[in-house]
């Protein structure tokens, strides 16, 4: 990323990572970019980042998209900790209102996908363990459940009911408020 | 057995036909929480019904105390109250929480109807009042109660002693947290008590819900104010009695004294239909205070949004509201997509219905009238009802 070498008091932030997708893609990112991944942070504090991350959990497919979520949100962390220390001017409080709106439609077009793929990014999200990607996907999930009855949600999901039709006439009764 | 998480399909098996298998069919179980900690507790009783692991998962009780802290920013649900003929108990009192479609989501008992004077719910409680000791000492033990619309289960609190005062009145609120003072965010009653004349406070106290269970004095208000208080954010709001502009006594139940200064009201627009003096009220809107000018045929509603800022919220025109009664209204809540929630009850009836005033069209659609009212209060209750 070329924005990462404009800053030579943080040498660091320019550091090459290798991500190894699970069909032995490999993805080179920037250390502030990877260590948005809690996980891959821990790995390269113990150092044992040399020769690649390998991430067998991870296609490459899921593993490209989730890249692109981290620069992104990347460059918002970096940002965000330039105006903090610096300025708190109006018009800098204005670029980052114009920013965050940008991230937020970078989020919403992200979302843009079909539930096999958007589970696999939660999956990937959790394993990774990226806070941001992990709410921004379940919420998602979340506000597509939230509308819908048992039974759409069984239909949606293939989940069989092992209720027993006396069980599940009994939380009906406890929750009716909830049915109503 | 299989792991209880295997039995949730994940969403490539049942899309495609298979042909998009990814390598996960299935979502774990600490991503099915996270998932669900998103899910307002409406939605997450029904999915109860969906399979056992879903239903053993969502009544966990950590499950349920994690997704009570989160705070969801639900749509309020509006507590209004009727009298009910019981057979067995004689009249009793309902508390309805109806939603914004106008449906009862949940009925609660308020207990005998007769001697209940006071309803009004704050964020996840209900204060309940019923006929004052100074009148009916058998009941006195019985007069203030505080009910949790989720457990349904209502706890009495103490009276404080009302000696030789005329009217009182009780405000339930939550204190704000200030780690400075130690304070958690307790809930507070604030009582204040009047004498006859109905312009002088006799007393001011302040009782700790869930606390030593006694009522501390606290300084009286510094001008005459109008009893009845309106909470947000912590503080108390009264409307201060004979002042020729807006004035507003704020009581800080953290810190538990009146603040220096009175708050100036929002400027009120000039009434267009030739009315004489709006009539001013506050009412808790949102979470935030609210100042309320009222004419025969318009409302107008400032939000406080920082400590002294007033920002107009809208234009309430009530004579959009199609109704054959002389009625009062009052506004409830500003939904997200701007419109008003109005609690309109007709007139020496017992009549009340929710109405939805959709500013961009200018027009008011009922969603629900209720029959049997008590006039005790209405409000908004944004608590969470999992359990």
């Amino acid at each position: 990323m070329a924005s990462a070498g404009s800053g030579d008091e943080k040498a660091a932030a320019a550091a090459m990572i290798t991500l190894i997708s699970s069909d032995n893609e490999k993805f080179e990112v920037t250390e502030a970019t990877a260590t948005l991944s809690q996980t891959i942070r821990h790995m390269i504090e113990d150092g044992c980042t040399d020769g690649g991350v390998p991430l067998p959990n991870v296609t490459s497919k899921i593993l490209a998209r989730v890249i692109e979520y981290c620069k992104k949100h990347a460059t918002a962390a970096a940002g965000e900790e330039g105006s903090s220390s610096s300025f708190s001017d109006a018009a800098f409080l204005e670029v980052d209102r114009a920013f965050l709106e940008e991230l937020e439609e970078f989020d919403d077009a992200f979302l843009e996908v079909d539930r096999a793929t958007l589970f696999d990014l939660i999956l990937a999200a959790n394993y990774l363990d990226i806070k941001g990607l992990l709410n921004l996907t379940c919420q998602k999930v979340a506000d597509s459940v939230k509308g819908k009855t048992p039974e759409q949600i069984r239909e949606m999901y293939n989940i069989v009911n092992d209720l027993t039709p006396e069980e599940e006439a009994e939380i009906r009764r406890e929750t009716q408020w909830a049915f109503e | 057995m299989a792991s209880q998480g295997s039995q949730i399909r994940g969403g490539s098996g049942d899309i495609g036909g298979g042909a998009a298998v990814s390598n996960h069919g299935v979502l774990p179980e600490d991503v099915l929480y996270e998932i669900f900690q998103r899910v307002p507790a409406r939605p997450l009783c029904r999915f109860r019904a969906v399979c056992k692991p879903w239903l053993s998962l969502l009544t966990d009780p950590p499950f349920v105390a994690a997704h009570k802290a989160r705070r969801h920013r639900e749509d309020p649900l509006f507590a209004v109250v009727v009298e009910v003929d019981s057979s067995t108990k004689g009249n009793v009192a309902e508390i309805k929480l109806l939603d914004t479609s106008g449906r009862a989501v949940k009925q609660l008992s308020a207990g005998p109807a007769w001697p209940l004077m006071q309803m009004r719910p704050h964020l996840d409680l209900v204060l309940l009042r019923g006929v004052s000791g100074n009148h009916r000492i058998c009941l006195a033990h019985k007069a203030l109660r505080l009910l949790d619309p989720a457990t349904g289960a209502a706890t009495s609190l103490p009276m404080p002693n009302c000696n030789g005062s005329y009217s009182s009145s009780f405000v339930l609120g939550r204190a704000a947290a200030v780690s400075s003072t130690g304070g958690h965010g307790e809930y507070k009653v604030l009582s204040l008590s009047l004498d006859s004349s109905l312009y002088a406070t006799l007393s001011c106290r302040v009782l700790t819900v869930g606390g030593d269970g006694t009522w501390r004095t606290a300084p009286t208000p510094p001008v005459s104010i109008r009893t009845f208080g309106v909470v947000a954010n912590g503080i108390v709001y009264h409307l201060v009695n004979n002042a020729s502009t807006w004035l507003i006594a704020a009581f800080d139940l953290e810190a538990e004294l009146w603040q220096p200064s009175l708050l100036q009201g929002p400027l009120p627009v000039p009434s267009i239909d030739g009315y004489a003096q709006p009539g001013r009220s506050l009412a808790e809107l949102n979470g935030h205070l609210a100042a309320v000018s009222t004419t025969i045929s318009i409302m107008d509603i400032w939000l406080l949004v920082d400590s002294s800022k007033w920002s107009k919220q809208c234009r309430v025109r009530t004579s959009s509201i199609v109704w054959p009664y002389a009625m009062d209204a009052e506004p409830l809540w500003v939904l997200d997509d701007g419109r008003i929630a109005l609690w309109v009850r007709a007139s020496n009836m017992r009549t009340g219905a929710l109405w939805m005033y959709d500013p961009r069209t200018e027009t008011c659609t009922k969603v629900a009238v209720m029959e049997n009212c008590l006039n005790v209060g209405v409000g908004a209750y944004t608590g969470n009802l999992l359990l």
